[in-house]
């Protein structure tokens, strides 16, 4: 896991939030919205370049299995950052 | 519903609804495109529900933003397009209002795209968006008639969504008077998908909620009179400004009654803010009025056109609004499923109506 990567979302992302949860559309010819359930706070914090580990501050609490934690957000990001709806950033 | 987060707005049931109650909020949402504002409510605690009931908020919530982006998407191509091609636009009402007046854009949805064009440039505009693939769903009523007396065009693009292309703000009298030079003048813009969009001036986005909420739909939206308030509240648009664009439109009436709107249905005094003060005693002439009443009713649609008669400057213009009224081309006509009898006895059967 490359913890001085940072994270931010993509400027041309188009988003609503809808509760607690987040729908994105990365505008693109056959681009269709889909939902991040939950996922507003952490949409919300992206706004800004974030590492993971500051994500990971930010949205939880207390964990049982940090390490888990923060590979199912890293992973969480890697798709997300494949689909178009953020990028990486240097540190 | 429509009124959560204004201040003193009517209050929520104290608990959540029964079924049929829940069923026929839902579907009242819906027809509003307000589902983000219910869910925002609903997360707030600010309107009691169920666990269940919670469920059908956010997946209603989910759906109207997924329809609100797709929107979002064609409006920002379609803008792209029209000024590849050189041409000047302005995004008007729902996507201009949700990302500019109101605290969070999923409050306000919205249904099609709205983009205003100089009537010098409409026919060849709606040749640039044929030539992309879209496609008009009605001619106009006589060859030429769009740029001299239309309102607006709708055209279907890509997955179905529409493109309501307007050439000024309402139908009828009130959309002919309306000063097109102020329509362009001092844009705003808001940005969506990291693009600027150019709007209207806030002075004339003040005017064009009003036309909206006091002209548009019999009975009104309660969205339409919630966008009232939202730019009113804003405190962007310049109260003198206001005032001698109002003057130029002949909109007093439109406005006192938009601003009577905001007070029976939301509960909101406006008339106590700075760019509403001035239009507490000016209510228009009673032929203005009048005219306004040819807007409601179930022929408003005709009635309104009709009454656009009092608006059109000059005899032979006039000669040529009836004409072009009385005698569609054969195309409008067609696609109408119409014949030229039939349509004179539709048109006449619902002013008639209007009248009694």
């Amino acid at each position: 896991m490359d913890w001085s990567c940072r994270w931010q979302r993509s400027e041309r992302v188009l988003y609503r939030e809808a509760l607690d949860d987040v729908v994105i559309l990365v505008p693109g010819t056959d681009a269709e919205p889909f939902a991040l359930a939950g996922g507003a706070s952490l949409w919300r914090f992206l706004a800004q370049p974030r590492s993971t580990g500051e994500l990971l501050a930010s949205l939880t609490t207390e964990t049982a299995d940090p390490a888990r934690e923060a590979e199912e957000l890293e992973g969480l990001l890697n798709r997300l950052a494949d689909a178009g709806a953020v990028h990486r950033t240097a540190a | 519903m429509a009124g959560f987060g204004l201040p003193g707005a009517p209050p929520p049931p104290a608990e959540p609804l029964g079924p049929d109650a829940w069923r026929d909020l839902q579907v009242a949402v819906g027809q509003q495109r307000i589902e983000g504002l219910l869910g925002a409510a609903a997360q707030a605690g600010a309107w009691p529900v169920t666990a269940a009931q919670l469920e059908d908020v956010r997946r209603a919530a989910r759906g109207r933003a997924k329809v609100d982006l797709s929107l979002e998407q064609e409006l920002l191509c379609t803008a792209r397009a029209l000024g590849n091609a050189g041409f000047d636009c302005r995004v008007l009402k729902g996507q201009a209002w949700a990302h500019s007046v109101y605290p969070d854009p999923a409050w306000r949805g919205f249904g099609d795209i709205d983009l205003l064009v100089r009537g010098d440039d409409w026919y060849r505009v709606i040749d640039v968006l044929q030539a992309a693939g879209a496609r008009r769903i009605l001619p106009e009523l006589r060859p030429g008639f769009d740029q001299r007396f239309g309102k607006d065009a709708t055209l279907v693009v890509r997955a179905g969504w529409e493109v309501d292309l307007h050439r000024t703000l309402v139908i009828g009298p009130f959309g002919l008077w309306v000063d097109h030079d102020d329509l362009f003048d001092r844009p705003d813009s808001v940005s969506i998908g990291g693009m600027r969009v150019a709007t209207l001036n806030s002075e004339a986005t003040f005017l064009h909620v009003c036309y909206n909420a006091a002209l548009s739909d019999d009975p009104p939206r309660a969205i339409a009179v919630r966008d009232v308030c939202q730019v009113a509240m804003s405190s962007a648009p310049e109260p003198k400004v206001v005032e001698e664009m109002a003057g130029r439109w002949r909109a007093s009436a439109v406005v006192a009654r938009a601003l009577a709107l905001a007070s029976d249905l939301l509960g909101q005094e406006l008339w106590r803010l700075p760019v509403a003060a001035s239009f507490a005693t000016r209510r228009g002439t009673a032929w203005e009025r009048a005219l306004m009443a040819t807007y409601r009713g179930p022929g408003a649609g005709y009635s309104s056109q009709l009454a656009t008669m009092a608006a059109v400057p000059g005899v032979a213009e006039r000669l040529a609004y009836l004409r072009a009224l009385a005698r569609p081309q054969q195309s409008y006509l067609v696609a109408r499923g119409w014949s030229p009898r039939s349509y004179l006895f539709t048109a006449a059967r619902r002013i008639r109506g209007n009248w009694r």
